[in-house]
């Protein structure tokens, strides 16, 4: 399997090259461009209930499908719906969580589930859900705006809610305000998510949220 | 004429030196700044087209008008398509020429036929448009895209989803299709219906689809 991450950090995608019998999992509407020679079987990744769970709580589509190549050197192109980055993340075996619609595509032997984030999550702007990638194998997300990754090495992190794209559960995190009433109202920012402990987070340059909070004004 | 892809990714545009006499055509509302040495003239395409060829080409998504850029003496235009993403860029040879899928044609060469081509059922489902752009003789061809344009090589069949399409080289065919397998997997995909080319030729291809980014933005956004 031949790879090849382009077009980053504004309109990220990603082209496979892909021989006989090799297989991506593809979120739900993704692909773009394809050979003749790849077949495309609808699955739930990680099982009924979790599947359904992913889609009724986490945005994510209830399917997702495996393109797999039936001849050498097949092309299969595929892109997020948001203008932002793409970036891999290779998986041996240490858990990684993904707030909804970060998902894009991953390969045999990654599974994802569903996982509640508590009554926290009502506030992080991140949906109440998120998904969790275990396993070993290769993932692909996308994000709005560039990536950023930070190693928390026991220090902690405040993030803006709506920034989140991914996160080792090695850190621990919670919800919280701005500093005192005034500045949490003043600010501009709201709520907060204060992150700490040992591993790596991935952060979003920009917000979904913001883009559609400036555009309601036009409306 | 010198034409020049300016800025980068997510905001090129395209500089078009003109020396005296020389003449380039855009679609109206296209232009950004150009040089006071340049008359520029709207017309309609009714004008070349006849009423029904206007007609024809709105349904393609493209304007009823064109702007027509003329040289005084030497000087430049820079157009700039709708939204942020690379420009499209073709010199066409005489050899073949090419469609403009879903309102894709931004400008050309004053030597590029560009006519409406009715692509009756099969362009509704093609989620572009009714109606593609053929663009044919010698001369540059620039298009509009959302994201980063990309030529893919067709040699037999290859497959684009709807709403990522540009443009494609007229020696090729195309139909509407399903993605791999059956009509129930390509829906359940979510790709729907597709567009599958055969035949030799190049196509160009958008690497992000409006419709797409439309309806995660849509949803959170009040009622018109």
């Amino acid at each position: 399997m031949n790879v090849e991450l382009i077009g980053n950090p504004d309109f990220g995608h990603v082209r496979y090259l892909l021989d006989s019998g090799e297989a991506v999992y593809v979120e739900s509407g993704a692909m773009s461009t394809m050979d003749d020679g790849i077949s495309v079987k609808i699955q739930m990744l990680g099982g009924f209930m979790p599947a359904v769970a992913r889609k009724l709580f986490a945005g994510e589509s209830l399917l997702v499908g495996r393109y797999e190549s039936r001849s050498p050197g097949q092309r299969l192109s595929i892109s997020p719906a948001i203008p932002g980055q793409v970036v891999h993340k290779k998986l041996e075996g240490k858990p990684f969580i993904l707030t909804s619609g970060s998902f894009m595509a991953c390969t045999d032997g990654v599974r994802l589930s569903t996982i509640f984030g508590g009554l926290k999550a009502m506030f992080s702007g991140e949906g109440m859900f998120f998904i969790q990638a275990t396993g070993t194998g290769d993932l692909w997300c996308n994000s709005y705006g560039a990536i950023v990754e930070k190693d928390l090495n026991g220090a902690e992190l405040i993030v803006d809610t709506g920034h989140v794209v991914g996160w080792e559960p090695s850190l621990q995190w919670s919800i919280q305000g701005m500093g005192n009433l005034m500045s949490t109202v003043f600010s501009g920012e709201g709520l907060v998510m204060k992150f700490s402990g040992h591993g790596k987070i991935w952060l979003q340059t920009r917000s979904i949220g913001g883009l559609t909070s400036w555009l309601r004004g036009y409306c | 004429m010198r034409t020049e892809i300016i800025g980068h990714n997510a905001f090129q545009s395209l500089r078009v030196e003109l020396g005296a006499g020389e003449r380039f055509v855009s679609e109206a509302g296209k232009m950004v700044r150009m040089s006071t040495t340049i008359d520029s003239e709207v017309q309609s395409v009714a004008k070349s087209g006849g009423i029904m060829g206007g007609l024809k080409r709105m349904l393609g998504g493209e304007s009823f008008f064109f702007s027509h850029y003329t040289a005084r003496s030497a000087g430049e235009v820079v157009l700039a398509p709708t939204l942020p993403g690379n420009v499209g860029f073709q010199q066409l040879d005489g050899r073949c020429g090419w469609y403009c899928a879903g309102g894709s044609y931004m400008a050309s060469g004053p030597e590029i036929k560009t006519e409406p081509k009715w692509q009756g059922v099969k362009g509704m489902f093609s989620g572009e448009s009714l109606v593609f752009v053929h663009a044919s003789g010698i001369g540059p061809l620039v298009l509009d895209a959302f994201g980063m344009v990309s030529e893919e090589q067709v040699d037999g069949s290859f497959t684009v989803d709807t709403g990522h399409l540009v443009a494609f080289e007229d020696t090729l065919q195309y139909t509407i299709s399903k993605a791999g397998g059956s009509w129930l997997n390509s829906f359940l995909a979510g790709e729907g219906f597709v567009i599958r080319f055969t035949g030799r030729g190049k196509v160009m291809v958008q690497s992000h689809n409006m419709k797409e980014f439309g309806s995660v933005l849509g949803p959170k956004l009040p009622p018109r």
